[in-house]
C-alpha cells in the first residue's frame, strides 16, 4: 500500500508539472503584445513597461520559467493588472465559494443517485428502472446553463420563491446565503445525479451477474445481505472513480452557474479575467482548477485501492 | 450491422438528428430570410416563432444556430478522433513510452474542459474556429485513451499473434486487424462525445467567447434571452429545448448503439 | 438399500423456447459419489443448478427435486435458502471468479456458517481456520486472512470446498470444480473429495466432461446428451461395457494414456528408434527468454536455458502445465517473442536476433496453430480471407490462385469451400480449429507448432481435430512441435517428448521411455497423475501415487 501511495504521489506530481509548464506557455501564445492586450490602446508607454515587467516579459524565456516555478513554490501567484492586488489575496476566498457549491453538489449527487441507481439495477427491466433511465437521460443531456436559466425562469421569475438577490457570505446573513445556495446547486446536482445514477446502475447490473454472487447466494446468505455485501460492494469502484471524474466536471459547470446566478467564485473570477484580458490571474486560476483535480484523482484513486484490495496499481 | 438498423432507439433517435442536420445545414432551403435580415418587429410575434430583439427572424437564426453548433462540434470531434485515435493506437501497439506518455495525457482527461477552453479562447481571442480547434485539441486525449485501451487488449488477443506470426508488419496489422475491431467503443465514444462538445459549444458562445455576433449559436440565442425573460421568455427557451433535445437524441442514440454492439445481448434497457 | 438422499425425477428446464434440460432423473444416496458427464451443450451444469434454484431468472424449471423427502423445485425463497449450504453444498468452476475478490476468504466462510449457525464472528473465523486445515491448506491461521488473488488456484479451490462444506451438507455437487485446474493439482482433490466422503458420509454429484476424472472418483455415472440422460450405470460397468452408442463413441474418443505400452500397429516401423536429430527443422540452444516486470516486481525468466531440437517430419510433443513456459517457447520459435540469450535456428537459418524483414523468407516455412479456435480467427474477418493471408503475407498468391488455394485447403480440412464468405462466429468451435489447421498448413511449411490446438475443444470434436491433424502431418509431411498439458493427447501424435517446468526441461526421450519409463520425479508424478479413463487400472494407478508422493516425502 505505501508503495502504491509513493507512486501514485509521484504520478500527481509529475502532472502537476505537466500543467504548469502548459500554463506558464499558455501566455506565450498570445499574439502580439500582451500589456497592450490587457491594459488597451489608451494605455501610455510608463503603464506598459509596468504591466510588462509584472507579467516579467523582459527576461530570457528560460528565466522566466524558473522565476515561475520559484515563485509558485514561494505561494506567490502574480499580481493581477487590472486591479493591481497580488493573485494570491482574492483566489483563496473565490475558490472556497466554488468549493461550497461543487461539494455540495456531489454530496447531493451521491447521496440520490447511489440509492437510485441501486433501486433501478435492483428492479431492471421493470417501470421504476424505466422511470430511473428516463430521468437521468434527460439530466445529463440538458446543458449546464440550460437547467441553469430555466431554474431561474421557474423560481425567480414565475414563481418567485428564490427571487435574486445579492451575494451575501455565510457570516453575514446566514439564512440568506443558505437561500441563495438552492439553486445553483440544485443545477449543478442534476447533472451529477444523473451520471452517478447511471454509473451506479450500470455498475451493480454487472455485478449481479458475476460468479461469487452465485457463490454468495449457494451458501445460503439472505438476499438482502448478498446485495449489500457483494453485489453493491464490488459496484462502488467504479462509482467512486465516477464521482472523481464528476467532480472535474462540476467545475466546469460551476463556470456557467456562477454566471447566471452571480456567485463569486473561482470561474466568475476567471471570467472577468478574461474579459479584461488579466492574464497572470487566468494563470493562476487554471493552476488552481489542476491543483484541485489532480487531488482529486489521487483521493479517487487510494479510495478505490483501498475499497478493492486488488485494484491494478496504477 | 443488422442489429444497429433493428433497434428502435437508433431509429428515431437517429431520425430525429438526421432531420436536424438537413433543416440546419439546408436552412436556406426552408426559411426566405437571411439571419440578419431585419423583417419583423422587435419582440413581437410575427413569423414563425416570432422577432427577436433586433427584429430578426426568430426561425432563421434557430436553423443558422443549430447549423454553427453542430458543425463546430462535428468538426471538433473529427479532429480529435483521427488525431486521438492514431495517437493511442501507435500507443497501444508499440508500448515503448506510451504508458508514461498516457499518465501524463491523463491529466488533460480530467481537466474540466470548458476552463481550459476559456483560457485558450482567451489567449487566442473569441471566434467559432478556434473554439473548434480548441475543443478538439482538448479531446484528443479521450479518444487516444479508448483507443489505447483497445489496442491493448486486442493486441493481446491469438488473432493478432497470429498475424505477427505470419509476418504481418505493424501498420499492417494496426490497419486491417486492430482497426476494425476495435471500432465498436470508438463509436459510441464518439456520439459520446458529440453531445460533450455541442454542450461545451453552446456554454462557450453562451459567455460570448465563442459564435460572435452577428452569427447565431445556440448557446448565444440562450444568453440573449435572458434580458427579455419578463417580456418575451420563448427567446430563451426555444433554444434551450432545441439543445436539450438534440444532446438527449445523442445519448439515446449512444445507448442504443452500445447496445447493439455489445456481443453480449438481452441485457435488460 | 439406504433411501436416496438427492431425487430428481422428469427435471425439464427451459430458457424462453430453448429446452436445456428435458426429463433428467437420477438418485444419490449417502455417500455415494455420482458423476455427471456431457460434454458442452448437454445440459448437465444447468440440472445440477438447479437443485438450489441457481438458474438465471430467464430459465423455468418443472418436474420434482427431493431432498430427502422435501420437494425442492418451486419451494419458496426461505425453503432453499434453509437449504442452500446447511443442506446441499455447491462448488464451482472458477475459484477466481467464484470467490469475492475484495473480502479474505476466511471472511466469506465465516460468512457462509454465520448464514446458518448464529455464532460471534470470532468463533467463526476459528471455525474457518479449521476448516481450512480440514481441507488440506498449509498454514491456516495466516491463509485464513488471504484474499483469494493471494492463493494457488489449488488453494482456492480447496477454500470453495472448505466453504461448502462448512454447515456439515448431507450433498455436495460440484460442477465442473478441477477442469480449471493443473493435472497435479486436480489429482489432490480429487482426493479431498474422496477423503470427505469417507470421513463425512456426504453424497457427492460431481459434474464433469473429463472420462479420466469419472473413472477415478465416481461410483455410479449419469451419461447426458442434448438434455437427456442417455445412460445410467455403476462406474466399471459403464466403461467396461457401455451400452449406448453415444457412450460407446465418447468412450472410444477419449485418448488413453498408456496405449505407449501397446504396440500402434498402424505407425510405420522403426518410428520409436530416436532419430538422429541432423539438419533440425528447429533447433534451440540454451535460450533464455524474460518477460518486462511490472513496476515493483521483478523480470519474470519464462524460459532458462532450454535446449531442444526437431527434426525434419518428425512430431515433438512439448509438455507441462501451466507456467512451465511452453506456450512461450512456441512463440520464440515464430519470432513472437525474443529470446534473452541462446540461439534459435530455424531450417538451418539464426533467427535469434533477426529483424522482421529477415524474418521473411522463414515465416514461409512454418505454420501456427493455436489453442482457442474462437480468439485465433479474426472475428472481422471471413474464413476465406483469414486462410488466404499468409499466402499474401509470403508473397505466393494472390487473386485467383490465391482463392483457388483456400478451396483446396478447406476440402483438405473438411469444411464446405462454400463457407469460405462465411464468418468465425457463425462456425462451431471444432470447424474453427479446422479453418485454422487449413491457415497453417497454406504456406506448406515445414515446421507446424500446435499450441494447445485441442484444449479449448469437447473430447468427440477434439478426437477429429487430432485425428486430422495426424492424418495431415503424415500426407504432407511436416514436423511439428505439439505444445500441450494433456499427456494423453501427446501420447497419440508425438514420436518425442519434451517435458517442461518452471522454464527449464526436465526430461526428453522417445515417447515409450516417457510415458513408459519416466526418470525424473517430476515426470513420474505428472504421469502419475493423469487419470486414465479405466477405472480399475485408474485405482492401481491411485494406489501407486500416494505410494510415489508418500516417498517423495519420507525420503
Amino acid at each position: 500500500m505505501t508503495r502504491f501511495l509513493l507512486r501514485r504521489t509521484g504520478l500527481a506530481v509529475f502532472q502537476l508539472f505537466v500543467i504548469g509548464t502548459l500554463v506558464f506557455l499558455l501566455v506565450r501564445l498570445i499574439p502580439g503584445d500582451p500589456a497592450r492586450a490587457a491594459l488597451g490602446e489608451t494605455a501610455d508607454a510608463e503603464q506598459l513597461a509596468h504591466a510588462r515587467a509584472l507579467m516579467r516579459l523582459n527576461e530570457p524565456v528560460a528565466e522566466q520559467y524558473a522565476g515561475f516555478w520559484a515563485r509558485l513554490l514561494h505561494g506567490d501567484l502574480g499580481t493581477s493588472l487590472i486591479s493591481g492586488r497580488a493573485v494570491l489575496a482574492d483566489l483563496p476566498i473565490r475558490l472556497g465559494n466554488t468549493l461550497e457549491l461543487v461539494l455540495l453538489a456531489l454530496a447531493v449527487a451521491l447521496a440520490a443517485g447511489i440509492p437510485l441507481g441501486r433501486a433501478a439495477a435492483l428492479r431492471a427491466g421493470r417501470r421504476t428502472d424505466h422511470a430511473v433511465t428516463g430521468g437521468s437521460i434527460l439530466g445529463l443531456s440538458a446543458p449546464v446553463f440550460v437547467i441553469a436559466t430555466l431554474l431561474l425562469l421557474l423560481f425567480s421569475v414565475y414563481w418567485p420563491v428564490l427571487p435574486q438577490q445579492r451575494y451575501v457570505t455565510l457570516w453575514d446573513d446566514p439564512l440568506a446565503h443558505l437561500r441563495l445556495l438552492v439553486l445553483p446547486v440544485l443545477t449543478l446536482a442534476i447533472g451529477a445525479t444523473a451520471v452517478i445514477t447511471r454509473m451506479t446502475r450500470a455498475a451493480m447490473l454487472e455485478t449481479a451477474s458475476a460468479d461469487f454472487v452465485r457463490t454468495a447466494r449457494a451458501t445460503g446468505i439472505a438476499e438482502r445481505l448478498v446485495v449489500r455485501r457483494h453485489i453493491l460492494r464490488n459496484s462502488l469502484v467504479p462509482v467512486v472513480n465516477a464521482a472523481g471524474v464528476e467532480l472535474a466536471t462540476l467545475i466546469g459547470g460551476t463556470v456557467l452557474v456562477e454566471t447566471v446566478f452571480g456567485w463569486p467564485g473561482l470561474s466568475s473570477y476567471l471570467i472577468n479575467a478574461v474579459s479584461t484580458r488579466d492574464y497572470p490571474v487566468i494563470q493562476a486560476v487554471v493552476l488552481a482548477a489542476a491543483v484541485l483535480v489532480i487531488a482529486v484523482n489521487l483521493a479517487a484513486d487510494v479510495a478505490g485501492r483501498l475499497i478493492d484490495p486488488r485494484a491494478e496499481a496504477v | 450491422m443488422r442489429a444497429v438498423l433493428r433497434n428502435r432507439r437508433i431509429l428515431i433517435a437517429g431520425g430525429f438528428l438526421i432531420l436536424v442536420v438537413v433543416l440546419s445545414v439546408g436552412w436556406r432551403l426552408f426559411t426566405p430570410y437571411g439571419y440578419q435580415d431585419q423583417v419583423a418587429v422587435p419582440l413581437s410575434g410575427d413569423g414563425l416563432l416570432g422577432g427577436d430583439d433586433f427584429g430578426r427572424d426568430v426561425f432563421t437564426r434557430l436553423l443558422v444556430g443549430i447549423r454553427t453548433s453542430l458543425l463546430v462540434a462535428a468538426g471538433s470531434v473529427l479532429l480529435a478522433a483521427v488525431a486521438g485515435v492514431t495517437l493511442g493506437m501507435v500507443a497501444g501497439y508499440t508500448r515503448r513510452a506510451a504508458t508514461v506518455i498516457m499518465r501524463a495525457v491523463d491529466v488533460l482527461l480530467s481537466f474540466p474542459a470548458i476552463i481550459l477552453a476559456i483560457a485558450v479562447v482567451a489567449v487566442l481571442g473569441p471566434s467559432v474556429r478556434n473554439v473548434l480547434l480548441v475543443i478538439g485539441v482538448i479531446y484528443i486525449p479521450r479518444f487516444a485513451r479508448i483507443a489505447y485501451g483497445q489496442t491493448l487488449t486486442v493486441t493481446r488477443s491469438d488473432y493478432v499473434a497470429a498475424a505477427q506470426a505470419m509476418g504481418s508488419g505493424p501498420v499492417r496489422t494496426l490497419t486491417r486487424v486492430v482497426l476494425p475491431n476495435i471500432g465498436g467503443p470508438l463509436l459510441v465514444q464518439a456520439a459520446l462525445s458529440l453531445s460533450f462538445a455541442i454542450q461545451t459549444e453552446t456554454g462557450l458562445s453562451f459567455l460570448g467567447l465563442g459564435a460572435q455576433p452577428p452569427l447565431s449559436s445556440l448557446g448565444t440565442m440562450v444568453a440573449a434571452g435572458r434580458d427579455f425573460l419578463e417580456v418575451r421568455p420563448s427567446l430563451l427557451v426555444v433554444p434551450a429545448l432545441v439543445v436539450v433535445a438534440i444532446v438527449l437524441a445523442i445519448h439515446v442514440l449512444t445507448d442504443g448503439l452500445r447496445d447493439a454492439l455489445d456481443p453480449r445481448q438481452g441485457s435488460p434497457s | 438399500m439406504t433411501e436416496p438422499v438427492l431425487s430428481l425425477s422428469d427435471l425439464r428446464v427451459d430458457f424462453g423456447a430453448t429446452p436445456a434440460v428435458r426429463g433428467v432423473s437420477f438418485d444419490v444416496r449417502p455417500g455415494e459419489i455420482l458423476a455427471l458427464v456431457g460434454e458442452s451443450g448437454s445440459g448437465k451444469s444447468v440440472s445440477a443448478l438447479s437443485v438450489l434454484g441457481l438458474l438465471p431468472r430467464t430459465a423455468r424449471a418443472r418436474g420434482s427435486i427431493r431432498l430427502a423427502g422435501d420437494e425442492l423445485l418451486g419451494a419458496g425463497e426461505a425453503r432453499l435458502r434453509a437449504a442452500r449450504g446447511a443442506e446441499v453444498g455447491m462448488v464451482f468452476q472458477e475459484p477466481m471468479t467464484a470467490l469475492n475478490p475484495v473480502y479474505p476468504v476466511g471472511r466469506q466462510i465465516a460468512d457462509a456458517l454465520r448464514a446458518h449457525r448464529p455464532m460471534p464472528r470470532a468463533a467463526a473465523y476459528e471455525r474457518a481456520v479449521a476448516l481450512l486445515d480440514q481441507v488440506g491448506i498449509p498454514e491456516p491461521g495466516r491463509r485464513v486472512r488471504a484474499y483469494p488473488h493471494e492463493l494457488s488456484g489449488g488453494q482456492r479451490q480447496r477454500a470453495m470446498i472448505a466453504m461448502a462444506i462448512c454447515c456439515d451438507p448431507k450433498v455436495l455437487i460440484a460442477d465442473e470444480p478441477t477442469t480449471a485446474l493443473d493435472v497435479t493439482v486436480q489429482a489432490g482433490i480429487l482426493d479431498l473429495l474422496r477423503e470427505l466422503r469417507e470421513r463425512l458420509g456426504t453424497a457427492i454429484v460431481f459434474v464433469t466432461h473429463d472420462m479420466g476424472v469419472v473413472a477415478d472418483v465416481a461410483d455410479r455415472v449419469a451419461v447426458m446428451r442434448a438434455g437427456e440422460i442417455v445412460e445410467q450405470a455403476p462406474v466399471t460397468d459403464l466403461f467396461a461395457a457401455p451400452r449406448d452408442p453415444y457412450t460407446r463413441d465418447l468412450l472410444a474418443a477419449v485418448p488413453h494414456l498408456g496405449r505407449a505400452a501397446e504396440p500402434d500397429p498402424t505407425r510405420p516401423p522403426g518410428a520409436d528408434a530416436p532419430p538422429s536429430v541432423e539438419a533440425p527443422v528447429l533447433e534451440l540452444r540454451d535460450v533464455t527468454a524474460e518477460y518486462p516486470g511490472r513496476p515493483g516486481r521483478g523480470r519474470h525468466r519464462a524460459i532458462d536455458g532450454v535446449s531442444l531440437a526437431v527434426g525434419p517430419g518428425e512430431v515433438l510433443g512439448l509438455v507441462g502445465e501451466s507456467g512451465s513456459g511452453k506456450s512461450t517457447l512456441g512463440r520464440i520459435a515464430v519470432g513472437l517473442v525474443r529470446a534473452a540469450a541462446g540461439t534459435v535456428r530455424v531450417c538451418g537459418h539464426d533467427v535469434t536476433r533477426a529483424s522482421r524483414r529477415e524474418l521473411r523468407p522463414v515465416r514461409r516455412r512454418i505454420g501456427v496453430v493455436f489453442q482457442d479456435p474462437g480468439s485465433s480467427l479474426n472475428p472481422r474477418a471471413t474464413i476465406g480471407a483469414a486462410i488466404a493471408e499468409p499466402l499474401h503475407l509470403a508473397g505466393l498468391a494472390r487473386g485467383r490462385a490465391a482463392r483457388a488455394r483456400v478451396v483446396e485447403l478447406l476440402d483438405a480440412v473438411g469444411i464446405p469451400s462454400a463457407w469460405s464468405a462465411r464468418y468465425p462466429h457463425e462456425l462451431s468451435g471444432g470447424q474453427r480449429q479446422r479453418v485454422g489447421i487449413a491457415r497453417a498448413i497454406a504456406v506448406r511449411p515445414d515446421l507446424l507448432i500446435a499450441d494447445e490446438p485441442t484444449s479449448a475443444l469437447d473430447v468427440s470434436v477434439q478426437a477429429t481435430v487430432l485425428d486430422l491433424l495426424t492424418a495431415l502431418q503424415r500426407e504432407l509431411g511436416f514436423a511439428c512441435l505439439f505444445i500441450t498439458h494433456d499427456l494423453a493427447v501427446v501420447e497419440m501424435l508425438a514420436d518425442r517428448i519434451t517435458v517442461l517446468r518452471a522454464g527449464r526441461v526436465v526430461e526428453t526421450g522417445t515417447r515409450t521411455e516417457i510415458l513408459g519409463s519416466p526418470q525424473d520425479p517430476y515426470t513420474r508424478a505428472l504421469v502419475a497423475a493423469a487419470p486414465v479413463p479405466d477405472p480399475e487400472r485408474q485405482r492401481h494407478r491411485r494406489t501407486e501415487r500416494h505410494t510415489l508422493l508418500a516417498g517423495r516425502y519420507a525420503g
